[in-house]
């Protein structure tokens, strides 16, 4: 634990089967894509360092979760505590577009976040570099989208050509760090905890 | 999954399955040799006495020769033993044999087992004829004589063959334990330590582990979180361990929601033993923050980073503390006991008395209330010991407590000079874990470096945030006075010691002797003469492990003794060229594969465990030693010698006011 003082960011990567998130996130980590589909199994992780806005570094822990319906059970412990939560559809895929509203609902429902308003989401529709006659979520849907969920920022992504995965991360990095702090910001620290001691009666006594 | 978590998985939903320790399901038949005893529980006005004797040799045999084997001779063997007992016991106790209740078969505790190739057992069972022609008397008297004389034996680890061939009775104990990395430097690869402790939070970040950097970690700590979730979500249950039979690996884990910890180990411990661990680290972590603050930490912000909250020096104690734990023979932690300085009575009372006068002349400065506990201690190689103990009436506090503090005080003190102190708040998660008492330490003396002089530290303990200056003019007035009534020089130098040898107990290499009222125990100095650290330390993790083995062997999974008073023998016994296993009945996979791991050195060493409502013996004998009645009566020499000095060895009621 060489590393003192830097904050690590827990973010979660949330979407349908197949929508890409693994791949973005080898991607981002490792610069690499892989052709092969294969279905993650309950949650990959995976971390690296971030250097926010040049003067920020943290370490990034990135929960990849399987996107598979029978997986959803171990949700409710994968959200737990999370600084960022990556919503994910599938340009290609209108079913993957419609479910994203559920999957940030399943997420506000079992993350037990301190304030649902303002916690970060960040929307990325991946697979653009899909021949156009493919795409069938329009940009300008994924926006409205992201607006109605409180004007959260929206990235088009390919992890095939690595278009735009770097700028999301950044922003989803930033994003974890500022929500980080503020729930640092929020709690004052209270050593004010002297314990009151009597003699001269038993209650605190210990039986050995 | 159901299947993996029957075999493996040891939840607290599910019912411990305990390993018979005859691997008798998958197995046709075993042949059982000359010095296969079956493990036999006899119970004896209420004393469950215990042999456990590994099973040997599994091989093959047909079905007749099993008949044979288990109804003829060990039968024989067993009886005997249990009439040998039996009739001591009548001596006394008059009770007559049908009192006794025999079961050869119930073996709860001992997960070693062993294997022994043909010839060895040919040559024991030369042996044993040749015994058998000897007179009983003669023999007996020959063994007692040649354990007498072992004394004259010096002990000494840097010439282990300064004798020639080993004698049948050596006075070094043997290494039958892998060796496993445990001191290695954090930057090795995670794979190659032997164990590992790792904290971190519910939500699965890192807060702390013994080896291995934040890279390597974080993802872990994703499984570990993992794990424990997924037990908690579908089977609504905790998961208490994994244990991978074939690869001897255990990993631990203690849900401490917010906190969570695991113990990863490749030797042996049982996962009540490792369980103790990680709730003595739990209650460090609560002894720097306490539970109350750490609640409100993480309330409503499940993401807290408390890896960042914590201070490098709770990292560098965290670390002492594995290290002790992983390392040192220290006692403490497991039998949950301290260890008291010896001291004739006389001076300790004349001590007591000093310090309760002072007290109560001083009662202007420093009012009632105002003092809640004091301690003077000596402390050498990261050893702690009690000198006295100054209380309120009918108060004490918690051994655990105490030994948190004492690792406080080693560490905040390594590299200051003498003459500082310190004012350290503290809560101590047994008394009280919501709220902090605070600690003045003045070290009284400090040895110098190779000096067999111990340091001597005083603390005094008070619940007031603003009691520095009344604590300290006492800590000066009380030291001053403690010297000018010439009492200083028995707290710094005159310190009485003890070695085995200075108890009639032949056959004995070491013990560990509890007194169950005081709390506290003693142990002979650990006899060998070298001044390199590697090798005193590859010693003490030696007799830590064979401790660690008789102290299982009496506890059930629970950490509860399994009985109220209860004796065990514990054998361990290797052949030269001979494949090993212990811990887990390795006899049901291929012993093969892993019997790299395990030194070829021959070996028959025996313990014991005596726990009774008084007190607890763990002794571990010489190399060789086969004699059980010979052992027992060096047991209940040590205890008597424990009993009749008992004012010296322990502190009975210190300064109370």
């Amino acid at each position: 634990m060489s590393s003192r003082k830097k904050n690590i960011l827990k973010v979660i990567i949330l979407g349908d089967s197949g929508v890409g998130k693994t791949s973005l996130m080898h991607r981002y980590v490792n610069d690499k894509y892989s052709q092969q589909y294969k279905a993650t199994i309950g949650a990959d992780f995976l971390t690296k360092e971030v250097n926010i806005d040049n003067d920020k570094v943290a370490t990034m822990q990135v929960w990849d979760t399987a996107g598979q319906e029978r997986f959803q059970s171990l949700g409710v412990a994968f959200y737990r505590g999370a600084d960022c939560c990556v919503l994910v559809y599938d340009v290609t895929n209108t079913k993957s577009f419609q479910n994203i509203k559920s999957w940030r609902d399943e997420f506000l429902v079992h993350a037990n976040v301190s304030t649902p308003e303002t916690f970060p989401f960040v929307l990325l529709g991946n697979k653009i570099d899909a021949d156009d006659s493919k795409k069938v979520v329009s940009n300008k849907a994924a926006q409205e989208l992201a607006a109605s969920l409180g004007n959260i920022p929206v990235f088009f992504t390919s992890a095939k050509t690595a278009i735009n995965v770097d700028t999301a991360f950044q922003e989803i990095a930033r994003s974890a760090l500022q929500q980080n702090q503020n729930d640092a910001d929020a709690f004052e620290d209270d050593f004010n905890d002297a314990i009151n001691i009597q003699l001269d009666n038993d209650t605190n006594s210990c039986s050995c | 999954m159901m299947d993996i978590r029957d075999q493996y998985l040891d939840t607290e939903g599910a019912p411990i399955r305990k390993y018979n320790l005859r691997p008798s399901r998958s197995r046709a038949s075993f042949q059982i040799q000359q010095r296969a005893k079956p493990s036999i529980s006899i119970n004896l006005d209420n004393t469950v006495v215990q042999t456990i004797v590994p099973p040997v040799d599994n091989t093959f045999t047909d079905d007749q020769d099993r008949a044979e084997s288990i109804q003829a001779f060990p039968r024989l063997k067993s009886m005997h033993s249990i009439s040998s007992l039996a009739s001591r016991r009548a001596a006394r106790n008059m009770a007559s044999l049908d009192q006794l209740s025999v079961n050869s078969t119930i073996d709860p505790i001992v997960e070693q087992s062993y294997l022994y190739n043909s010839a060895f057992n040919n040559d024991v069972a030369a042996e044993g004829s040749q015994e058998n022609g000897l007179d009983e008397n003669v023999r007996r008297d020959l063994i007692e004589r040649l354990a007498q004389s072992i004394y004259s034996y010096p002990t000494s680890l840097a010439k282990p063959h300064a004798y020639g061939p080993k004698s049948v009775v050596s006075n070094e104990i043997p290494d039958v334990f892998t060796s496993v990395n445990t001191s290695g430097d954090a930057s090795k690869d995670l794979k190659s330590h032997g164990k590992n402790f790792l904290i971190l939070t519910s939500a699965g970040k890192p807060i702390f582990s013994m080896f291995g950097n934040d890279k390597d970690i974080i993802p872990y700590m994703g499984v570990i979180n993992t794990v424990v979730s997924y037990f908690q979500v579908n089977q609504k249950a905790q998961i208490r361990s994994i244990n991978l039979k074939k690869t001897k690996q255990a990993f631990v884990f203690l849900n401490k929601s917010p906190i969570l910890l695991m113990a990863y180990s490749r030797r042996g411990e049982s996962t009540n033993q490792l369980m103790a661990q990680l709730d003595l680290l739990y209650s460090y972590l609560i002894s720097s923050i306490n539970e109350r603050q750490l609640q409100r930490l993480f309330h409503n912000r499940s993401n807290f980073d408390l890896h960042n909250y914590l201070e490098v020096t709770d990292f560098d104690n965290l670390r002492q503390i594995c290290f002790i734990l992983c390392n040192k023979l220290y006692p403490d932690f497991s039998i949950n006991a301290l260890q008291c300085f010896i001291m004739r009575k006389t001076i300790r009372s004349k001590i007591h008395d000093t310090i309760h006068t002072e007290l109560l002349n001083e009662s202007k400065y420093i009012p009632r209330g105002t003092l809640l506990y004091g301690l003077i201690l000596s402390h050498k190689r990261d050893m702690f010991k009690l000198c006295s103990v100054i209380r309120p009436k009918g108060h004490t506090l918690h051994t655990v407590d105490l030994q948190l503090l004492f690792c406080l005080i080693t560490h905040q003190f390594a590299n200051r000079d003498g003459d500082q102190e310190l004012w350290l708040p503290i809560c101590f998660p047994k008394f009280n874990s919501n709220g902090f008492l605070y600690s003045y330490i003045k070290y009284l003396s400090r040895a110098a470096p190779g000096s067999p002089n111990e340091d001597t530290v005083l603390v005094l303990i008070s619940a007031q945030k603003d009691a520095f200056f009344k604590l300290k003019l006492f800590g000066d007035k009380l030291w001053n006075k403690l010297q000018s009534e010439k009492l200083g020089d028995y707290l710094i130098q005159d310190r009485l010691k003890f070695r085995i040898s200075d108890i009639p107990a032949p056959l004995v290499h070491h013990f560990v002797y509890k007194s169950k009222k005081y709390v506290q125990y003693v142990m002979p100095e650990l006899e060998i003469r070298t001044e390199d650290e590697a090798q005193l330390q590859q010693y003490e993790q030696k007799l830590k492990t064979y401790y660690e083995h008789l102290h299982h062997s009496a506890i059930d999974d629970r950490g509860v003794p399994i009985n109220k008073t209860m004796l065990n023998y514990i054998h361990w016994e290797t052949g030269p060229g001979n494949a090993q296993s212990l811990n887990g009945d390795g006899n049901d996979g291929d012993d093969d594969d892993t019997s790299e791991e395990f030194r070829r050195e021959r070996t028959s060493m025996m313990g014991l465990v005596w726990i009774t409502p008084q007190f607890e013996l763990y002794l571990v004998c010489n190399n060789g030693v086969d004699n059980k009645e010979t052992v027992l009566r060096s047991a209940k020499q040590i205890i008597e010698w424990c009993r009749k000095y008992e004012a010296r060895l322990f502190i009975q009621e210190g300064a109370t006011f």
